[in-house]
Order: structure tokens, then sequence, then C-alpha cells
């Protein structure tokens, strides 16, 4: 593809995203062509071609969430057609690890970024809200579209607002429960609290140990 | 017993040439055990192992807390007592060449099978190198330390030479398949520590052979040149590669060999044994390693033999090859128990309990050392905890018996020394090892998770990650081995699989287990009853309230019921082994789930495309094949079948079957549905669950090859009902199907056109 990785990263190191070293890059790279059939852009076709991929529930969300204009940086809403190699970057850049050596204010930002890109996971019309809709059609998705389930799922969808809610505002009592979308856009209470506290929970690092596999030979360098 | 000769009774002829010839009446009853007694013994045995093993699990926490391995060799150690009391001899003890010809491949052959290839091959690497290196690391620091020892001269044990050491380090360091199987079968580790284990217990039987002759021919040499070392390595690679390379090509001729075997369905299962078993003889025989080569030709016969035999076929193979290893592990625990009995013995403190000090150190420093070292390269490095079950996890077991029982005395004057110490050795891991192991891990487990119990939402949520995670992931090759993995798939489609495989069409992964899992899963839910008898009219009316109401805290323990029930089941890489029970491997559960989110995708593409089928209805009956919408009738009427026959199709019934969807297809939906079966019962041939004996054996497959296109297709794009042909390639899937007819293969069109002069005769087909 002929452009200088290091450029690229040099570029990214500007962007605050430090953690990402060259070889990662370049792993990357790769992967990016192999995905692209060499190409400089992918595009949502190309997500076919990984077979893994297939026996994901949510797959349809992850794909939508490379081309979501927010998590590229590049507008409030919409989806891009296609993306490059950067932007490809980009969304990596979300799984990168938490270093050590960060202070509080990084830590927070880089925080929030990994919460934005779920919330923009879960919300499908782009709207800033995640509606109740919009929740309930996660957890279908997630639940094995059992037929006789989707009342159950509704109710889950249901139970588990009720509970993100009540977490937060518990102390004042029966809240009327209105159905009107809960909006989740600001660092807001219930979802956001949760959220926070699951993903605290849950190690949000994946880290973009980018597979140099076991034997760290020349074929990384082989043609493609 | 009855009448005895009578000597007495008339009829006693003189021969001419003098001596008296008693004539005996014929006897009525006789015994004559020596006749029988080989085949006789060896069937008690066999019996009595079972037995036992039916005696262990009568008191249910019993297998909890000891592994089988031990209960079996106390078996053994009662019984070799019993024999020899009874008898003042020594009971048989177990020929090596009974272990390694016949109660060993089995084992081996039955893991090699159902070994996770992916996985194994993940981590080859990492497992090459715990075997080869590591071995080396014990054989010799357990030689050269026990050598120090035999220095001291208070423990009388001077003249062990160094090389007689080194011996018998190297039969000692062996890692044993069979005893690591017994015991991680207990505590269910993960399926990657499994491997790492269980791998290297495969692999190192290269080293070992190679080692344990080359000190034995260096034993009996009188110098050692430095020519003779490098033969030894040179010798190492030999019997690794060769024996690979025999299993690899018998494993292909296997392939082969099945892929004409459809007109003699019911000797399939014998080719696979057979073959398999020729491969380890073979490489016996050049005294290469057999292990190696029957884990070879299992693993590359799996995925061809697969596809080539019949379903009851490869179901026999499975069961079969689990009743033998099971068998063969009970025999050596048992006969490891009987062999100790007996006068075999020399004790000597020092040497015992430093072989046994050794081994454990030596196992600890090697997994540490080596783990350092190959962390660097591994993309997910080995924590402390799986350190610690590798290296505690390094059983010895029968093939250090059988070693060392063929010692040749020549050579090793101290020979029952050496036993000695080596069944102390194994009786300490087997039993102490493995005993106390599950509480260490389990301990070990405990201190790491430590929650309360998560809010639903949590549960969602974290459910949610761990599949954004597994997907990007996948997105980003993160396990690193994609390019040598897509070169061999490539090479595969290209040559192999067009060799190997009778009637290969490309079809993808999914496609390919969609076919068995429409027959598990019928199966299944015919079973487990999975009827809802009203359909559930909530779903009908579209959510025209958004009313919520408080749960009560009832309803929430419901929702975390149902929840860990059936939230989509993430691709673990982590799920943890079990080898006595034939567990569905990953990919069926996962094409399970999308089996079932298949026909949820098929209920909404009814949903969008009601109108349209209207127009549809001329068109589909024209055609011989399935339609989307029959297709949706399949799951009821699978479900509503009586459970011994899956007899498709009494139109009679299917007025009742319509009013108990399960798929709550909307009531426009359902009437059309009714319509159009009342035109064209084509449901008729669907799924006909037949004995695949006789010549129905194709069709069957061919006829199950037509729903194939359904799932891939209907994963990626809402279906609309159009009609389907045959089996697609993948590279047809985004194409139009109904313009294409590409491959239904002449028998399906035989068939479907058969049955439909059959439509307007007996609904009741006898099958």
């Amino acid at each position: 593809m002929g452009f200088n990785l290091g450029l690229i990263w040099l570029h990214l190191t500007s962007l605050c995203l430090q953690t990402v070293t060259l070889e990662q890059i370049e792993h990357l790279h790769r992967r990016f062509k192999q995905i692209s059939g060499d190409q400089p852009t992918i595009r949502k076709e190309s997500f076919d071609s990984i077979p893994d991929l297939e026996f994901n529930p949510i797959r349809s969300k992850i794909v939508r969430a490379f081309f979501d204009k927010r998590n590229l940086r590049q507008g409030p809403c919409g989806l891009a057609d296609e993306i490059n190699f950067e932007d490809f970057l980009t969304i990596m850049s979300y799984f990168r690890p938490i270093e050590m050596n960060m202070d509080e204010e990084q830590l927070d930002h880089f925080r929030n970024e990994k919460l934005k890109f779920l919330f923009h996971m879960y919300d499908s019309d782009n709207d800033g809200k995640i509606t109740l809709q919009e929740y309930r059609k996660v957890v279908e998705e997630l639940l094995s579209r059992n037929p006789h389930l989707d009342e159950s799922a509704r109710s889950i969808a249901d139970g588990a607002m009720m509970e993100a809610a009540s977490i937060c505002v518990g102390q004042m009592g029966v809240m009327p429960w209105q159905p009107a979308p809960v909006s989740l856009s600001q660092p807001a209470p219930a979802a956001q609290l949760s959220q926070t506290r699951c993903m605290r929970e849950s190690r949000l690092n994946t880290s973009l140990r980018c597979g140099r596999g076991l034997t760290s030979t020349p074929r990384c360098t082989s043609a493609f | 017993m009855g009448t005895g000769p009578d000597p007495s009774s008339s009829g006693t002829l003189q021969p001419p040439n003098g001596t008296p010839f008693q004539e005996t009446r014929l006897q009525v009853f006789t015994l004559d055990y020596p006749h029988v007694q080989i085949p006789f013994e060896i069937t008690l045995w066999i019996l009595l192992a079972s037995l036992a093993k039916i005696g262990f699990h009568l008191y249910y926490k019993l297998p909890l807390i000891v592994p089988e391995s031990c209960l079996l060799i106390l078996v053994g150690l009662l019984l070799g007592g019993i024999i020899s009391g009874a008898e003042e001899k020594s009971p048989p003890a177990m020929k090596s060449d009974v272990f390694f010809l016949y109660l060993l491949p089995p084992i081996v052959l039955d893991a090699g099978y159902f070994m996770p290839t992916r996985l194994f091959f993940e981590n080859f690497g990492t497992i090459f190198w715990y075997a080869v290196v590591g071995t080396l690391w014990n054989s010799i620091g357990i030689g050269i330390s026990l050598f120090g020892i035999c220095q001291i001269e208070i423990f009388g044990l001077t003249d062990i030479t160094l090389l007689q050491c080194l011996l018998f380090g190297s039969l000692i360091s062996a890692v044993d398949p069979v005893a690591v199987l017994a015991v991680f079968e207990n505590i269910h580790v993960n399926e990657q520590l499994y491997i790492l284990v269980f791998g290297e217990s495969l692999l190192n039987d290269a080293i070992t052979v190679v080692l344990y002759n080359l000190f034995k021919t260096f034993c009996q040499m009188r110098t050692i040149e430095t020519i003779d070392i490098f033969a030894g390595i040179a010798k190492f690679f030999i019997v690794g590669i060769g024996g690979v390379l025999i299993g690899i090509f018998l494993g292909f001729v296997a392939a082969f060999t099945t892929r004409f075997t459809h007109k003699i369905r019911v000797i399939e299962p014998l080719f696979v044994f057979l073959y398999s078993y020729l491969s380890y003889v073979t490489a016996e025989m050049f005294h290469l390693s057999g292990i190696m080569a029957i884990t070879a030709c299992a693993m590359t016969m799996n995925k061809y033999v697969e596809e080539n035999v019949s379903q009851k076929s490869y179901t026999t193979i499975k069961y079969f090859m689990k009743m033998l290893s099971s068998v063969s592990e009970t025999l050596i625990f048992i006969f490891m128990g009987v062999s100790t009995v007996g006068k075999n013995h020399e004790w000597n403190w020092a040497f015992v309990s430093f072989t046994l000090l050794f081994c454990l150190i030596w196992r600890a420093l090697g997994v540490f050392v080596l783990t350092q070292i190959i962390n660097m390269f591994r993309t997910i490095p080995l924590t402390f905890k799986d350190q610690f079950i590798i290296a505690y996890g390094g059983l010895r077991g029968a093939i250090c018996f059988s070693l060392v029982f063929l010692l040749p005395v020549a050579v090793i004057p101290r020979k029952k020394l050496f036993i000695t110490a080596t069944i102390v050795v194994i009786f300490f891991t087997v039993f102490i090892q493995g005993i106390t192991i599950r509480p260490l891990v389990e301990f070990l487990d405990v201190k790491r998770a430590n929650k309360k119990q998560p809010a639903v939402s949590e549960e969602i949520y974290s459910r949610f990650f761990d599949h954004v995670k597994a997907g990007i992931e996948d997105v980003c090759g993160h396990w690193g081995h994609n390019f040598w993995k897509d070169k061999f798939k490539k090479f595969d489609n290209k040559f192999l699989r067009r060799l190997l495989i009778r009637e290969n069409q490309p079809k993808s992964s999914i496609v390919s287990l969609y076919k068995k899992l429409e027959i598990k899963h019928a199966i299944e839910m015919a079973e487990s009853g999975m009827i809802s008898t009203a359909p559930s009219s909530a779903s009908l009316n579209d959510y025209v309230e958004d009313k919520v109401t408080p749960l009560s805290t009832g309803e929430m323990e419901n929702i975390r019921e149902i929840l860990t029930k059936n939230l989509y089941q993430i691709r673990h890489r982590t799920m943890s082994y079990n080898r006595h029970s034939l567990a569905a491997d990953a990919n069926e559960k996962q094409a399970k789930e999308i089996l079932i989110r298949h026909r949820h995708s098929l209920r909404e593409s009814v949903k969008k495309s009601n109108s349209l089928s209207r127009d549809k209805m001329d068109t589909t009956k024209a055609t011989r094949f399935l339609s989307l919408p029959k297709d949706t009738k399949l799951p009821e009427k699978l479900r509503i079948r009586n459970k011994t026959s899956f007899k498709v199709g009494d139109s009679s019934d299917s007025e009742l079957e319509v009013g108990t969807t399960v798929l709550n297809l909307k009531p426009r939906a359902g009437k059309i549905l009714r319509g159009q079966r009342q035109e064209q019962p084509l449901q008729q041939f669907r799924m006909e669950w037949r004995n695949e004996v006789g010549d129905h054996d194709g069709r069957a497959d061919r006829r199950e090859a037509a729903d194939q296109p359904q799932a891939s297709i209907g994963f990626r794009q809402p279906l609309l009902s159009r009609p389907r042909f045959g089996t697609l390639s993948e590279e047809n899937l985004t194409e139009d199907v109904r313009s294409t007819r590409p491959m239904p293969p002449p028998r399906l069109v035989r068939w479907a056109s058969e049955t439909e002069r059959h439509t307007n005769k007996s609904q009741n087909n006898p099958y």
C-alpha cells in the first residue's frame, strides 16, 4: 500500500495514542489489508470475510461501530461508507489498555472514550439517547432468540432499566416510571453509573497485543 | 459333574499291544479350562474393571474427591494382594508388550481424535517448547542430581553410574498422557490449560523414546564417541518427524478410503480404527514414536472422515472410541496396582526420597523458567496460576511404569531399586497430586472472584461487552495465526478436499453444521418437550403500550434465571474440558445458536414479506424445493412429533399445529401458511429421520442439503420468500438464487418429483 507506517505512528502518537507501538500498527496494517483484499478502504461487506465473526450475536452492531461517524470522530451522527486504515486504527484504539502511568485526567478521558464507544453501540438510531426500545433490542439480540422468550426479553429489559434507574435515585422512593426515553447522553445517572461499575469490574483492557504469534519470525514481513 | 468314568463297567478293551485301555463313558459335563483360559481371564479382568467403575459411582461424592485412577490402583493393589496371598506366586505383572501394543493406543487415539485442533495449533509452539526443552531439562537435571546423590557414600549407591542415572532420569521425567487425562478430567480446567499439559504429554513421547533408547544403548556400549551424540540428536528429529509423517500419510489414506464407503456404511467405523492402529504399529516397527503417529493420524482423519461417513457411523466411531479408551485406562491402572505387589522391590530410603524430591523440584523449576522465556513470544502470557497447574499437573503414570519394567537387568543391575523408586513417584503423583489438585485449583480460583450477585443490567452489559471483545478480537486477528491458517485452508480447499471427500461441495462451516444440527436439534426438542400450547398473543400484537411496571423480586429472580440459561453463548476460549462425555464441540454450540437465531430471522422475514408471499404462492407451487415459509413450519412439526418417529406431514394434524405455533407468527402470516400448506403439502419429504441404512442414505443426505442455504443466507440478509435450491456454495450467497438452479443433485429432483406424485395419495408415509 505504500505509505509509511512510521508516519502513521507519529500521527497517531500526536492524537494521544501513545500506547500503540509500531509493531502493533504493522500487524493491524497486515490485518487491514487482509480484510480489505488489498484495497485502500474497507466497506461493510469486507467484514463478511471474517469467518469467526459470524458466530457473534451482535455482529451487525460491531460492524456498524466501525463505520459510525461518532466513533471515527468525523461528525455528530451518521455512518461512513468506507473507512481507511487510519479510521480502522482509530476504532482499534478504543481498546488499548490503560497504562499505569497516566494521570487522573487522562484516565478519566480514556474511560469516557471507551464508555462512549459502547454507548454508541447501544444507540442504534444515532440520536444520542438510548431509548427503552433500543435497550430491548439489545437484550433480544443477546438472548438466544428463543421465540417464546420474547415476552421475557421485554420484561428483562424493563427490569434492567428499572434497576439502573433505582441505583442512583433509590433514595427518592418509588419513581413514577414514564415510558419516555431515558436520556443517557450526558454523564447521566443510572445507566452511566452502572455502566461504569460494570466496566470497571469487567476488564476493559482488550489490549492490542496484536498477535505476534508464537514465533516472531520473518513471516511477518512476507508478502501479501 | 456327571458320571465319571466307570472302570468296572463292561467294555474294557484290551488292545493287542497290551496296555490296558480304559474306555470312558460319554461325559455329560466336562470342564475344560485351559482351552479358554486366556480369553476367559481377559474377559474377567475387563469385567472386573468395569464393575469397579460402577462401584465408584455408587457413592456420588467419591469420584469428586478422589480421581478414579487412584481408586483403580487401590483395587489393583487389593487384587494383587489377594492373588499373591492365595497362590503364593507373583501376580501377573503387566507385560510391557501388552501395555504398549494394546492398552496404550486406544487412549491416545481417543485423545487425538477429539483434540481441539484449533487450540492445539494455536499453542503449538508452547506445547513443543515444553515437551522438548522441558523434558530434556527434566531428564538431565534429575539424572545429574541423582548421580550427585549416589556419589555420597553413606547411601550405598555408589555403583550406579552416570549413564544409568541419566537413563533413569529420562524415563521418570516423562509426563504421562493417561494419568494427565485421568486427573484433569476431574478438575475441569479450561481447554487452554488442558491442551498445554496434555499436548506436552503427547509430544514428549518422542523425546522420551529417543532418550531412553539412546541411554540404554550407551549403557551397553563401551566407549561413546561424539558421533554417537550427534546421531542421538539426529535420531530425535527422525523419531518425531517420522512418526508424524506416518500418521499423516495413513490419515490421508483413511480419508481417501472412506470416500468410497457409501455402499458399505456398516463397516465404516472399522476403517478409522484399523488405520490408526496401523499407523501406531508401523511407527513402532521402525522404532519411531508411535504415539505421535497415532495422534497425527487421528487429527488428520478427523476432518475428512467426518464429512464422508454417515451420521450413524460417526456416532459409532465416537462411542466406540470412548469405550475402548475407557476400558484401557481402567485396565492400566488396575494392572499397575496388581503389578506393584510382588517381589520386584528393593527399598533404599535415600534413592527413593531424593528421586521424588528431584522430580518435583525440577518440574517446578523447569516450568517456571521455560514459561518466562515463552511468555515473551505468546500473545496471552501464562499467569502464575496457569504455571502452577502445569507444574503440578505433570503426572507420571503407566508409561514410566512400563519403561522401567523394560529395563534389561544385565545393563542395570539395580533394576529393582529403580522399579521401587518409579512406583513411589507414580503413586505419589497420582494419589497425592491427583487428589489435592482439585482443592488447590478451587482455592486459587476463589481468591480472585469475589463478586456479589450482579445487577441484571450489569449482567447484560458485561455479556454485551464480552461479545464486543470477541468480535474485535476476530476483526483484528488477535490470535495471530491467520496467515498460516488461511493458507492452509486455501490449500485444503483446492486439493485435499477435492481428493478426499466424496461429493465435495464447498460449504461454509455454518452450512455443514446446520445440517447436523437440524437433526440434533429436532431430536432434542422432541425429547425435551419444548412445546408451548398457546400462542403468545402478546407478541402477536405490536407493542402498543410502553407501560412499564416495576418488577417484584420474585420476577427479578426469574429474570436472572432466564438470563443465565439463555444468554447467547460467547465463543468461549476457555471452555472447560471433560473427556468422558461427548460434549458438543464448540462449533456445534455456536451453530445451534445460529439455528435458533435463524428461526427467528425466518419469522422476521415472513413478517416482512407477507404481501409478497401471496404473489409467490403460484411460483412456489411450481418449484419442487423448499421455499422459505415451508421452512418455518418445520420446527413446529418436529416439536409435536411423537418421540419415536419423525414422520412429517399429517395434514389432518396441521390445523392444530398452526394453532400451536411457537414461532409467534403474525396471524396473517399464519393464514398464509395454512393456505399454502393445504395446496402444497410438500412438507412430507422434509426431514425424514430415517435410519441411514440402505440406499436412502444418499438421499437423506441430499435432502438435508436442501436446507442448508437457509442458514447461510438467513444469517446475512433477511430473507424474502424465495425458493431455494439445493446446496449453495459460499460464493453464491449474495446472488439471486431464484434465477439459478445450480446444484440440486439429480437425486433430489427425482425424489421431490416422486413425493409430489404422492401428495395426493396417502398422507401418512410409512417410514
